[in-house]
């Protein structure tokens, strides 16, 4: 039997059942794996998705600190123990940054300016081009929604979109504002910029290797 | 002797299967007013404390598409060999595409 973890904490979980599994947790070292024992990863359908997304859903009603673990996750102990140990503090540090926060979710859609051919360039310049691409331009709207809801936003990461969803926009929100953002948000509506939440921090989790 | 304290909480067998405890009669008692915490009913177990992020990540409101990208795209890497396939990628975006029909609706036609 192997580990399939789902989450990260800085608490220990009593052995549990939630959505007709049994849970518990691995302590290594200050942190602790949510962890359910089983033989393959689940099948990668929207069932076992949605199960995995209220079952991470539930343990934020357990923990102020939580980290969702991607999808797929199966290890062995020894492996596991190596993986959490390598990164520990910085998994920690993430722990800390995310306590008592929930994520939003910006998606904002549109269409892309095509851009037109550019004439033959010099080095530097094909460089410079390239830099300013790989910066994600969005809509003026879009730009001003964002910065009313600067107030409520601990964090913010952003990731480019394809077709015609222009940028996803991740928020991590102290809970006790998580209202007067959707309020906020519900105020200036917009069909381009989509929002949802609130969801535990999955977009905030540490970047490791 | 030191009593080692476990490392781990997480069951290897299946706990033995309950018998099944006949329920007691019902008893109409009185409620407390509305807004007030009542106390668990006898015989069940209290429910840990909720986190305060709790009740407003329950009420959330997601589609499918926040479920494939927050377990697909987004959560702690901690195996280094986990690879989803392309199809899992192309899977959010074609959900995607499902909800930004909604866009093409109400954008301007020049804009299509």
């Amino acid at each position: 039997m192997s580990l399939y973890v789902v989450a990260l904490t800085d608490r220990r979980l009593a052995a549990t059942t939630i959505l007709g599994r049994r849970y518990g947790s691995i302590r290594v070292g200050r942190v602790h794996a949510v962890v359910q024992r089983r033989a393959r990863v689940p099948l990668r359908d929207e069932v076992e998705l949605e199960r995995q997304f209220s079952v991470v859903v539930e343990l934020s009603a357990r923990f102020e600190a939580i980290l969702p673990v991607r999808f797929g996750t199966l290890m062995d102990r020894r492996d596991l123990d190596a993986a959490i140990r390598r990164h520990e503090a910085v998994i920690l540090r993430a722990l800390d940054e995310v306590r008592g926060c929930a994520q939003m979710t910006v998606r904002i859609v549109g269409r892309r300016r095509s851009a037109a051919r550019p004439p033959a360039m010099s080095g530097r310049e094909y460089l410079e081009r390239k830099r300013r691409a790989a910066v994600i331009s969005l809509p003026r709207i879009a730009v001003e929604f964002l910065a009313r809801l600067e107030r409520f936003v601990l964090t913010e990461r952003r990731s480019r979109g394809s077709g015609r969803l222009l940028a996803t926009v991740y928020h991590l929100v102290d809970a006790s504002s998580v209202d007067s953002y959707l309020a906020d948000a519900r105020r200036h509506p917009d069909p381009g910029i989509l929002v949802t939440g609130p969801f535990p921090p999955f977009a905030f989790a540490p970047e490791i290797d | 002797m030191s009593r080692r304290r476990p490392r781990g909480t997480v069951p290897k067998t299946r706990p033995p299967k309950r018998q099944a405890i006949p329920r007691p009669p019902r008893v109409d008692r009185p409620q407390p007013p509305r807004g007030l915490d009542r106390p668990p009913p006898r015989g069940v177990h209290a429910r840990p404390p909720r986190a305060r992020v709790a009740h407003i990540i329950d009420e959330g409101e997601k589609s499918l598409v926040d479920v494939l990208d927050s377990l697909l795209n987004q959560g702690v890497v901690l195996n280094a060999d986990l690879v989803l396939a392309l199809a899992d990628v192309d899977l959010v975006y074609v959900r995607l595409s499902a909800l930004l029909c909604a866009a093409d609706r109400v954008l301007p036609p020049g804009d299509r």
